[in-house]
């Protein structure tokens, strides 16, 4: 409390830390949305001359003027106006943090434009709500890293301290865990009948292994070929099975696991939902599967899984604090190279005509505030929030000299967006018997963002995608068919950007899914289940969106017209793994609030505010009425002039070359006599039933 | 009467993300189609042998076409966007959220396990003072001969809302009734389901 101090009360002498890690910078990490890697401890660099380093400021500063720096090893409090004067960035590290696209604005007049998802970004982010604003209950964690909402500075010192206090480590056989490639799980009667086959083929190979007179198993294999297979899987069971244990051990002592809930080799429900917490507390690309990755995070010490978070934490506060998007992913935007070469890196023209590569702005300017704020290793971050109480977090800035702009930087860029949709199947993925075909993609859907710049456009990022495909949609007459849900080609532009968007189920959607059971006000009645809609991280649109419109001649004037495509964020995180949408384009939710915000810095732009929608749906289910109020569609920012963003056609394989407009009748069902009704055209087709 | 407005309200603003409208700024980008381009002839497409299914979709860049924009024009007024009623005060501490139910009948408004109020005719109308920005609230309206009802309040504005009951024999007409799969169901209980717990 007293160490934590030295933030809050100006003046107080600086709090002696590790050495500080220079300015210099150690080797990126991945950026958040990128799947789990291994662990990349920066090392700390030699010490340099400091010339970023401020005196510590004197005087009585009020919070707004207070950041910090670590300094040769001791924090102290600097002055806010004179780092910006020397051309230092301050990183809001505070814990009432959220991106620009959710902050408040002002209309034309002076009057204040609330934007309401703010409040919810900011209490999810602390554990202090759910998605709708409400209370969580005591205990309970909120994990949203890979749904768009990185935890706050607090809640990471929570996770820290009470982390540091744990010794995982030496009750968990990292061996064990790392033996196999992952762990098989079932549903609980498949598991009794796939524990129930283990026993007895173990039965039956012991006696084999007797007859035989084999000493193991894997002698009995060589010796009798016939048992080879059996064995291999035997065996390959018997080292998941001691896997299992292990993860059970590390989510019991990790807290996450209530040893008194679980069945013992038992993949049931509360372990499960320990897996999923353990994987969203570390965004691990998985959904309670026990992946490779998954095992390789439990290998980790605890507190490495912390400092990996920290720095994705972190990684977010400095990519909005500078207005960066550069993440070092524009490499994939270049061509593919041939004959093993390797991939070009993207450059641009300087003002001697000299080509420069783009840089990572992202990972430099994270290095930049770890190194500034002395994070080398685990422990420094654990002692950073041991000195530091929660309530230091309510205002805590750090100072840093960030990696200068690159020459196309200004207030208003010449930005161009595009998405490929890589490789397209519009044929039928059935047989005639019903039989799923093959239809193999070797280029994905991707999204870059260029800046025009000296003639040429230059790749600032590229991240992978969805596009529209096959996919299930009730008709008219109420039978499900299968339907090609098609992404416009062409050039559109953004002109709307809306935050904490609301997306309109179709009058097709099916309406059991429209309610709910939820904890209200003591009791657990049936409500209108608003989590699809939104506004919120689980909204179909996630947390903002770019509408894509075109221009079209309408008589003498132009008019923008709105099919109901969008690039926008998505809560469906492994969707973005070759998954197809309704026609939308996908981005993590956490990439798509950093691009829009980026956008919205770089670009002239109006701030529209709210916006009214009004919308109202009574609908019947199970003897009682739901009435669906969405009052507000988002919160909107205009661009003037609109951002250009083009769709290209991709590569199209199979036999068809356009795709098929009308529904499919799903192999196997059978249907009414007639023809499938018709299908619409509309954008409601489009945005409308999903994403 | 209130059904088909609703319905109609509700399709209305459905399209509304397709509507038209002309652009404040027209810029130079490449998305202006132009009006002289010519429409692209749709190719003859190979028979599908799929079953049910149509001929291919003409080519994307079709849609681009004049004719095919004013085709696609949704059938509805333009609809320009609307900013929110501005509040006095967005920062206030507490929001008014103010229910009225019709028709005039006895009936109970729950919050989850709360009463929060006892409705008779007269006096239909209820008020809710609640922190700003604590969280929706999911009421319950239960009268007499008609079916539980359940609506919203926003508590990140003041909020308001008329809600109108429906009687059970009224139930077909709804969105989301299946008469088909009902048919043989027991009978809607006129009384208030059993919370689920």
């Amino acid at each position: 409390m007293v160490v934590g101090c030295a933030v809050s009360c100006q003046g107080k002498p600086a709090t002696s830390v590790k050495p500080a890690a220079s300015p210099e910078l150690p080797p990126r990490s991945p950026p958040v949305a990128a799947a789990p890697a291994a662990p990349a401890v920066p090392v700390p660099a030699p010490a340099l001359p400091d010339d970023d380093a401020l005196l510590e400021a004197t005087g009585k500063l009020g919070p707004e003027r207070r950041a910090i720096q670590v300094v040769a090893g001791m924090e102290r409090v600097v002055d806010v106006d004179v780092a910006r004067d020397k051309g230092l960035t301050i990183v809001d590290l505070s814990d009432d943090f959220a991106p620009y696209i959710f902050q408040d604005g002002k209309a034309a007049d002076g009057a204040p434009l609330p934007n309401r998802y703010r409040a919810v970004f900011v209490g999810l982010a602390n554990d202090r709500s759910d998605g709708d604003g409400e209370p969580l209950p005591p205990g309970e964690r909120n994990y949203l890293e890979l749904y768009g909402v990185p935890p706050s500075l607090s809640v990471m010192r929570k996770r820290f301290v009470e982390d540091g206090a744990r010794t995982c480590e030496s009750m968990v056989d990292t061996a064990k865990l790392l033996a196999v490639d992952s762990i098989e799980t079932w549903g609980k009667t498949t598991e009794k009948k796939e524990s129930a086959k283990h026993h007895f083929r173990g039965m039956r190979l012991e006696s084999a292994q007797k007859k035989q007179g084999a000493a193991t198993l894997e002698e009995l294999a060589s010796k009798d070929p016939r048992y080879a297979r059996e064995v291999k899987d035997h065996l390959r069971t018997e080292a998941e099975r001691a896997a299992f244990a292990e993860v059970e051990k590390r989510l019991i002592c990790e807290g996450l696991l209530d040893a008194g809930k679980h069945k013992d080799g038992f993949y049931d429900s509360p372990m499960r939902n320990a897996a999923l917490d353990f994987q969203q507390k570390n965004a691990v690309f998985a959904q309670a599967d026990l992946t490779r990755g998954t095992l390789e995070a439990m290998a980790r010490p605890i507190l490495q899984n912390d400092f990996l978070a920290l720095r994705r934490v972190l990684a977010e506060r400095a990519a909005h604090a500078g207005r960066i998007i550069e993440d070092g992913s524009a490499i994939e935007a270049m061509p593919l190279p041939k004959r093993n070469k390797p991939r070009q890196q993207p450059t641009f023209k300087n003002k001697a005509g000299e080509d420069v590569q783009v840089p990572d702005l992202v990972g430099q300017a994270t290095d930049a505030v770890m190194a500034r704020l002395g994070l080398a290793t685990p422990e420094d971050a654990l002692a950073f929030f041991r000195r530091h109480a929660e309530s230091d977090f309510r205002s805590l800035r750090v100072a840093v000299r960030f990696p200068a702009l690159p020459e196309y930087y200004g207030p208003h860029m010449d930005l161009v967006a595009e998405i490929d949709r890589g490789d397209i199947w519009y044929d039928f993925p059935f047989n005639d018997k019903g039989v799923r075909m093959a239809q193999p993609r070797d280029r994905f859907p991707s999204f870059t963002l260029f800046v025009k710049w000296r003639g040429e456009k230059v790749p600032l990022a590229n991240w992978r995608t969805t596009i529209g495909g096959w996919r299930t949609e009730v008709a008219a007459d109420g039978e499900e068919y299968y339907r090609y849900k098609d992404s416009d080609v062409g050039a559109r532009v953004w002109r709307h950007i809306v935050a904490a968007p609301v997306w309109l189920p179709p009058t097709s959607a099916p309406v059991g899914a429209m309610v709910k059971t939820k904890y209200v006000a003591g009791a657990y009645p049936r409500v209108v289940n608003y989590d699809e809609t939104g506004p919120g991280y689980l909204s179909a649109y996630g947390l903002v969106a770019g509408i894509h419109e075109q221009l079209r001649r309408r008589g003498a004037e132009l008019a923008y017209f709105d099919n109901g495509i969008r690039t926008h964020g998505s809560f469906d995180y492994l969707s973005l793994r070759g998954r197809f949408s309704h026609g939308c384009h996908r981005l993590y939710n956490n990439i798509a609030v950093r691009l829009f915000s980026f956008v919205l810095g770089h670009r002239k732009a109006k701030v529209l505010g709210p916006m009214a929608l009004g919308f109202r749906r009574t609908f019947y289910w199970e003897g009682e009425v739901y009435d669906m109020r969405l009052p507000t569609r988002g919160f909107y920012f205009q661009l003037e002039p609109p951002l250009p963003i083009e769709t290209l056609k991709g590569k199209v394989k199979g036999k068809l070359k356009q795709p098929i407009t009308d529904y499919v009748p799903k192999p196997g069902v059978k249907y009414g006599d007639g023809k499938p009704p018709a299908a619409s055209s509309g954008p409601e087709s489009k945005a409308g039933g999903g994403q | 009467m209130r059904l088909r407005r609703d319905w109609l309200g509700a399709l209305v603003l459905l399209c509304g993300c397709s509507r038209p409208s002309t652009p404040a700024v027209p810029d130079a980008s490449p998305a202006v189609e132009q009006a002289t381009a010519p429409a692209r002839p749709s190719k003859a497409a190979k028979p599908s042998k799929l079953a049910g299914a149509r001929a291919p979709a003409a080519p994307e860049t079709s849609k681009d076409s004049p004719k095919e924009a004013l085709k696609e024009a949704p059938k509805v007024d333009d609809e320009e966007l609307k900013t929110e009623e501005r509040e006095a005060n967005p920062y206030s501490e507490t929001v008014n959220l103010k229910l009225t139910v019709t028709p005039q009948v006895k009936a109970l408004v729950t919050w989850g396990a709360k009463q929060v109020a006892h409705l008779a005719p007269g006096s239909m109308d209820t008020e809710i003072s609640r922190p700003r920005g604590s969280g929706p609230v999911d009421l319950e309206i239960k009268a007499e001969g008609f079916m539980p009802y359940h609506t919203r309040l926003y508590a990140d504005r003041n909020d308001k809302i008329n809600v109108r009951l429906y009687r059970v024999e009224e139930a077909p007409g709804l969105l989301g009734y299946k008469r088909s799969l009902e048919k043989n169901a027991p009978p809607v209980d006129k009384k208030a389901p059993e919370k689920k717990k």
